[in-house]
């Protein structure tokens, strides 16, 4: 049996170029930031220890995100949900699901708080949908990916990844409505 | 009824994935209907909203225990010293278990063909057995 690798530079280099996209997505699938770092945890470690699986062909990040979506989706299977939902806005230095990216000085205050408003509702709707539907919803029009690479990471045929889809974004729709928006 | 029917089909509008005809209609009714304005506002903030969710960036100490816990993992799973023999030399090979089993083969068919093989229960075509229908013969 050939011995694993030992972690290297190139090892490192790979935890410093993808782990902030990968915990991005494992932060927006569990809505929390311990379970976050663990999901980002064990995808690494499965990627390594699957290495050999791995087609230098293609990109890195593709095949860590499907790794990480099915580490999620095998963990959650059956298991009871967990989360943390923040309610309001964060004022520790914790990065959450309601934190806002960087103001541009155009915009004014009532902008930035009616936008603050909708990213809380939509990251609480976001929260409420079953975890397959969230997985849809995050690869698809969180990531902007396409619906058959959505369907290639999560391993399902495309017309699943469509049906969700449309299930998911319906729902959505409804808890905007619930809200007032 | 036709708003309803252009409702359900906001998402796919703005996802560009109507028909050109589809396209044409909802965009004529959209124009003419402040209902379905209103609906297809909504649809856009929700769409601009998603794709506009922040993604915190990943704390420097998951990096952290991300190579450390890989270091570790390497020191549990480092190869065993070898052995003073090589004890692999005496697992038969599945190359070798095959002609072995070849060879088994041709000389149960040998066996078969060639050797004297079991005495036969039946009825023997040998002169020294006499069949008893021959003896009522006249």
């Amino acid at each position: 049996m050939a011995a694993p690798e030992r972690p290297s530079p190139v090892t490192d280099r790979l935890i410093e170029e993808h782990a902030d996209v990968a915990y991005a997505a494992a932060f927006r699938l569990t809505g929390n930031a311990a379970d976050a770092a663990d999901l980002v945890q064990e995808a690494f470690l499965r990627a390594m220890a699957k290495a050999e699986l791995y087609d230098p062909a293609f990109a890195f990040g593709p095949w860590l995100h499907r790794i990480l979506f099915r580490v999620y989706l095998n963990r959650r299977r059956g298991a009871q949900r967990r989360r943390e939902v923040p309610l309001e806005p964060r004022t520790d230095d914790d990065s959450g699901p309601a934190d806002l990216p960087e103001q541009d000085g155009s915009e004014s205050p009532e902008a930035a708080l009616e936008r603050s408003e909708l990213q809380r509702s939509i990251a609480q709707a976001l929260d409420s949908l079953p975890e397959l539907l969230r997985a849809c919803v995050i690869l698809v029009d969180v990531e902007g990916r396409a619906y058959d690479e959505a369907a290639g990471i999560l391993g399902w045929p495309l017309g699943s990844v469509a049906g969700r889809l449309y299930r998911a974004r319906r729902l959505l729709r409804e808890r905007l409505s619930e809200e007032g928006v | 009824m036709i708003c309803k029917c252009v409702q359900s089909l906001m998402e796919l509008y703005l996802q560009g994935r109507l028909a050109p005809f589809q396209t044409r209609w909802m965009k004529d009714h959209i124009a003419r209907c402040p209902g379905c304005q209103k609906e297809l506002q909504v649809w856009q903030k929700l769409f601009s909203g998603l794709r506009a969710m922040p993604a915190p960036p990943a704390p420097a100490a998951l990096k952290t225990a991300l190579k450390a816990s890989l270091r570790s993992r390497d020191r549990q799973t480092a190869p065993e010293p070898p052995l003073a023999f090589d004890f692999s030399v005496l697992i038969p090979q599945p190359s070798m278990a095959w002609a072995f089993g070849l060879a088994a083969f041709l000389l149960s068919m040998s066996f078969s063909l060639f050797g004297p093989g079991v005495i036969s229960q039946s009825c023997s075509d040998q002169s020294l057995t006499v069949c008893p229908l021959d003896q009522e013969k006249p």
